[in-house]
């Protein structure tokens, strides 16, 4: 449980900037993870979000959730769109054309449209290091358009279009490490989040907005709806999920790799699969496979935290 | 309802708010520090200084404490104001220059570095722990230390007390200048204090086995709560 | 009227350096002597402004000294004043030890400006200002120790911190040290930091008049601290949780008698106590507290606060002897003869003016001196109310009989005062309390003759008054107008106009002179009668007067006490002198300009008026804490600092 989680939760940021009112399905963990992460950008910041479940159920025409500017991008150039915001903010303030305020550039985009199709307009916007926080909310697959694959649904999965029967086991190939070619970039900071740990992912969008230069957080969120697991079990599939070790929570701060959680024995990852519909049909061969692959990734995490990290930084839960 | 002038705007402000709560609705930008939404104000960090004329007189005020009077002018941006500002935070760039909130509002006013020298220290007594642990958590285990009549406010700064302090860390949360951090290692959590350690048995959840909270936590709950200390003994994650 | 070198004093500058002596101009508005216990003042640095008599003192070795005992009161709640001072305080010292840099005036000028401006309360705010003063009117001298790179040459000084409330208090109690303890929730260093001027702060909590609220300058912006309540809160706070008080229990030292064991004979008993003589109170009643006791009535000081505060002082090792009238049970000459090495008296002031109202004789059943009846009332003794009482006066034990009869089952109970309510010198609160609960005042009337049938009273001739020209105290004398008598009905007179020390047990052979108000004659400040081992303080020396000024006589005749005791001699210290010094000094607020919000003042709840006159319980309640830590964020800690430079003595 999360050290904080008693009284923090009257001290953290009461306004709303993401209101309610909006068209998520019962117990979407990505509205929640959107929700929080507005509480810890503030009214001083410009959202661009790309076509995915948030911009849709977000912005039907009369309505909108946000309570700060924000624009619809196209599905891919979400990174581009945010590139061009900074960099005219930045030059219009130089010409003296608005007033020196601090208005941050804030992209939110799926996993769709961060790992697969937007993929290249964030490695460009990484590399020419513009001054934006980029958010990928991650429910592992195209939701939206109704459950396909993607580069970040994790190996085992049942989607449509990766379907599992008798031939296949569903996706086939591994979950790709985003955070890991966010890092790559050698940008200041990446991080992963999970609303389940909803005071340590406000922290980090707040560290994130505060970096000067191009940062990147990978929010882990659970869709009951796509993943096929009840809609009361989302806060406890995500805790799952960490402490099972699937989706570590760290920080890569100027290369610094962090743990933000780390257990003494990491929990079978059984119980985080049996709880949900996607990987209802994985025989225990495969499940083991799993396990070995995430103890091996788990490890390679740790070392990473140990080569590159101050060993007394590390916190443990 | 109130009416006053903020920056020549003619605002509305309900009977009781304060300045800035009325900076903040009419999207003026006033740097805090010491202040918080659900805390009421001390007005310690004297970064939110506004400029205001009442009564014929006219001088500096806090944002954070002053309320809303009918015709009260008010001036967030004007020399005077950006002078005190600098004064303030460039006193605390000098206390404390490796806090992170701190260097951030030093960068916002343009300051590089401090003109003067100080004695480093860790806790920039904001109170803001103090009201945490006294109107959030209700505990009132954090109080200062080398204050009243032995005062030297070189060394002053809080202290918590080993009786009443349960170990929820709120006042970690709440500390601007990392002056008070946590640490969980196996099945101890050590609080790190300007004024010392203090350490806490966690609990072990019987079914997942991983330590949850501070057992002193857990029967302070407990007891407001006046539930039984056996429904603490599976944590939240394992509990159906 | 003055011939100074300079001033800045309320902000008026005055400068006459460069000009030859006849040419000065005089400053008008210093209120105070330039002489102090016979030594030349050569300069002045305080809040209000720095005042230099002659050229001697080294400004910027002042200005460093002066700011250093400013830092040592700063109080840490708001980052501007405890900062900024220091590091100004830094700053003077780099110059005043040749070590100054080149920006360092003009450093020192912006953070003055700042905290003047920024700072929180009222202290740092205003203690920076004759600083700001020197670098206007004194930069070279800052200038030629930085270039020069010479320490300054150094003065000795003498300090004294104070407040408009500290100065108004008789006992100077530390108001704006406990009202910062009060707000951070530390009683028990409140109640020790009340104790060290104060050994009854649950008595004083409830009953004082409170000087300091009159002078508390936060009036001028709402309405005064309600310092009396507050300083109750921490007394009480010890009671309910009846934490141990700490004392270091001394008494192997030289013997002193105290006669009277009323505030000054238990203030003047503790402090001796404390400095490690063996102490006994000699009293006439069968218990201690003198007027605290007989006088106040339990619903405005249950006898169970009293009677705690007291078994702490005699915790101390001091020896009561009760029921023990000097005079009568022994003599002051059987009591020298005893070993004692010096004798404090303190027997108040118990004596009720005789009536000089026509057919006032004792033998009737209804008339009774105003102290008498309290007296009685206090002691436990049964009193048979009357249906219908007049009291006669205008002062608290005026308002404490009529409150009193009320609670004793009397219907009818009127005050006659023969003046009008602005002159009545009783407590405004209790007027008004006393009013809410039924008590009707008749101003501007006087009883001239007592109506009788057989033993009975049955009413009193009045007759109007109406108010001429000012008299002795300030107030307008009251002249009767002819022709305009009247009759009140009435079964009970009590006459309570005023209170007289009785001096009987002096024989006249003792070498202590009484002066002619009636009192004993003492040499001021130091206390000391005619007789040398024999001091005097209290009632029986003013005359009748409050309980705050009566501790602070026991305080500062004790400290005479221990130096005669030690010396053989008492020669008043600079801490003396300098207090009285103090009292010309107007602590006002012509140069601070801070703007502090309006808030309501937090006033103690009182008790309906159903549930008090039911029986003695006590009226005022104890503030809750969190009402008390309002309050106190109201304080402007007021302190002020003054540095004097003094020329050493020949």
């Amino acid at each position: 449980m999360e050290k904080y989680a008693v009284y923090v939760p009257r001290l953290v940021p009461r306004r709303e900037n993401f209101a309610p009112g909006h068209r998520a399905c019962i117990g979407c963990g990505e509205a929640l993870a959107v929700r929080l992460a507005c509480k810890a950008l503030g009214q001083n910041v410009i959202i661009v979000t790309a076509t995915g479940c948030i911009e849709i159920i977000s912005s039907q025409l009369p309505w909108t959730s946000w309570r700060v500017p924000w624009i619809h991008t196209l599905f891919e150039n979400t990174a581009a769109v945010a590139s061009g915001i900074e960099a005219g903010l930045k030059a219009m303030i130089r010409k003296g054309r608005r007033p020196a305020k601090d208005i941050k550039v804030v992209a939110m985009a799926g996993d769709g449209g961060t790992s697969d199709i937007g993929v290249q307009a964030l490695s460009g916007a990484l590399e020419r290091g513009h001054n934006f926080l980029y958010l990928c909310f991650d429910n592992e697959a195209y939701m939206n358009t109704g459950i396909q694959r993607s580069s970040a649904t994790p190996y085992g999965a049942s989607t449509t279009t990766a379907p599992a029967g008798k031939e296949s086991i569903g996706q086939t190939t591994w979950k790709k490490n985003m955070p890991a070619i966010a890092a790559a970039h050698d940008i200041p900071y990446v991080a992963t989040a999970c609303p389940s740990y909803p005071f340590d992912l406000v922290e980090k969008v707040a560290r994130g907005a505060m970096v000067s230069g191009p940062a990147y957080i990978h929010i882990f969120s659970v869709c009951p709806t796509g993943w096929r697991c009840p809609p009361d079990l989302t806060i406890r599939i995500g805790r799952l999920a960490v402490e099972t070790g699937i989706f570590p929570l760290y920080e890569v701060e100027d290369g610094k790799y962090k743990l933000s959680f780390d257990f003494p024995q990491l929990r079978p990852v059984q119980d985080y699969l049996r709880l949900q519909g996607r990987f209802r049909h994985l025989s225990p061969d495969i499940i083991s496979e799993i396990q070995s692959r995430v103890t091996e990734e788990y490890e390679k995490l740790r070392q990473n935290v140990v080569r590159t990290g101050e060993p007394n930084e590390q916190s443990s839960f | 309802m109130v009416k006053l002038t903020i920056d020549d705007k003619v605002v509305e402000a309900e009977e009781g708010s304060t300045i800035l709560d009325v900076a903040n609705q009419a999207g003026i930008y006033i740097p805090t520090l010491c202040s918080h939404e659900s805390l009421s104000p001390v007005g310690s960090c004297r970064i939110c200084a506004v400029e205001i004329v009442t009564n014929g007189k006219s001088g500096l005020t806090m944002a954070c404490t002053y309320p809303v009077e009918a015709g009260l002018e008010v001036r967030t941006g004007s020399e005077k104001v950006i002078e005190a500002r600098k004064l303030a935070v460039e006193l605390l760039l000098a206390q404390r220059p490796h806090s992170a909130r701190i260097q951030e509002l030093a960068q916002k006013l343009g300051i590089e570095q401090p003109s003067f020298a100080l004695k480093g220290r860790e806790c920039i007594l904001c109170e803001l722990c103090v009201r945490a642990c006294h109107e959030i958590v209700g505990t009132d285990a954090i109080t200062f230390v080398a204050q009243g009549k032995d005062r030297d406010t070189d060394e002053a700064s809080v202290v918590h007390s080993v009786e009443k302090c349960i170990g929820c860390d709120s006042c970690a949360y709440i500390c601007p200048t990392e002056a008070i951090t946590v640490e969980d290692v196996g099945d101890t959590r050590t609080i790190n204090t300007p004024s010392g350690k203090l350490e806490f048995k966690l609990k072990k959840c019987k079914v997942c086995g991983n330590y949850w909270a501070p057992e002193k936590q857990i029967e302070y709950i407990a007891k407001e709560s006046g539930t039984s200390l056996e429904e603490y003994d599976i944590c939240p994650n394992c509990r159906d | 009227m003055s011939k100074v070198v300079f001033s800045s004093w309320t902000g008026k500058i005055v400068d006459n350096r460069g000009l030859d002596a006849e040419k000065y101009a005089e400053v008008e508005n210093l209120e105070f002597p330039l002489q102090y216990n016979g030594r030349e003042i050569e300069a002045f640095m305080s809040w209000n402004g720095v005042v230099v008599a002659d050229g001697r003192v080294n400004i910027v070795d002042m200005a460093y000294c002066y700011l250093k005992e400013v830092q040592k009161l700063s109080c840490g709640e708001c980052n501007v004043g405890y900062a900024g001072i220091k590091v100004m305080t830094d700053i003077l010292e780099r110059i005043s030890s040749g070590k100054g840099g080149e920006e360092d005036v003009e450093l020192l000028g912006r953070l003055g400006t700042g905290i003047k401006e920024n700072a929180k309360c009222e202290f740092c705010a205003s203690a920076v200002t004759p600083i700001l003063d020197t670098i206007d009117y004194y930069k070279q001298e800052y200038v030629k120790l930085i270039t020069s790179k010479q320490a300054a040459p150094k003065s000795s000084y003498i300090i004294r911190v104070t407040a408009p409330c500290m100065e108004a208090c008789p006992a100077h109690q530390d108001i704006p040290g406990y009202m910062e303890l009060i707000r951070n929730r530390r009683f028990t260093e409140a109640l020790e930091l009340i104790r060290k001027t104060n050994c009854l702060p649950g008595v004083l909590g409830r009953a004082c008049v409170a000087f300091c609220e009159a002078k508390c300058i936060r009036s001028d912006i709402d309405s005064s601290i309600a310092i009396r309540a507050l300083k109750r809160v921490p007394a009480d706070y010890e009671m309910s949780s009846q934490s141990e008080l700490k004392f270091e229990k001394k008494g192997n030292g030289e013997k002193v008698a105290v006669i009277g064991a009323g505030p000054a004979g238990l203030a003047a008993s503790y402090n001796l106590a404390l400095m490690g003589y063996k102490v006994t109170i000699y009293d006439e009643q069968p218990s201690a507290g003198g007027m605290a006791l007989v006088g106040i009535p339990s619903y405005r000081l249950p006898k169970d606060i009293l009677k705690r505060e007291v078994d702490i002082i005699k915790d101390l090792g001091i020896e009561f002897k009760l029921n023990t009238r000097v005079g009568k049970d022994i003599t002051l000459e059987q009591i020298s003869g005893q070993g004692f090495k010096a004798i404090f008296i303190a027997t108040g002031a118990h004596l009720g003016r005789e009536s000089d109202i026509e057919n006032w004789k004792k033998e009737y059943e209804g008339l009774i001196d105003g102290i008498d009846f309290l007296r009685n009332v206090n002691l436990g003794k049964k009193v048979a109310p009357k249906n219908r009482v007049i009291i006669v006066g205008g002062g608290n034990a005026a308002v404490d009989c009529a409150r009193t009869c009320l609670r004793l089952g009397c219907k009818d109970v009127t005050i006659v005062y023969r003046r009008s309510r602005g002159e009545m010198p009783a407590r405004r609160e209790e007027v008004e309390e006393a009013e809410r609960e039924g008590v009707k005042i008749h101003f501007l009337a006087l009883p001239v003759k007592v109506l009788t049938e057989g033993s009975k009273v049955t009413g009193a001739e009045c007759i109007r008054m109406e108010l001429g020209e000012p008299d002795a105290s300030g107030r307008r004398r009251p002249i009767p107008v002819k022709g305009s008598e009247f009759v009140m009905e009435t079964d009970m007179i009590i006459s309570a106009t005023g209170e007289a020390p009785d001096l009987s047990f002096l024989t006249g052979k003792e070498q202590i002179k009484i002066t002619e108000q009636g009192t004993i004659e003492v040499e001021p400040i130091k206390f000391q009668t005619g007789k040398a081992e024999v001091f005097s303080g209290g009632d029986c020396v003013i005359g009748p007067a409050t309980l705050s000024e009566a501790i602070a006589a026991g305080n500062r005749a004790a400290r005479s006490i221990d130096q005669y005791l030690r010396t053989g001699k008492v020669i008043p210290s600079d801490e003396d002198v300098v207090e009285n010094w103090l009292c010309d000094v107007a602590l006002g607020r012509e140069r601070d300009g801070k703007i502090f919000a309006s808030e309501p003042r937090q006033s103690p709840e009182q008790l309906a008026i159903p549930d008090r006159l039911r029986d003695f319980n006590e009226v005022e309640q104890c503030l809750s804490f969190e009402a008390a830590a309002k309050e106190t964020e109201r304080c402007l800690r007021c302190y002020r600092v003054m540095l004097l430079a003094v020329t050493s003595e020949k």
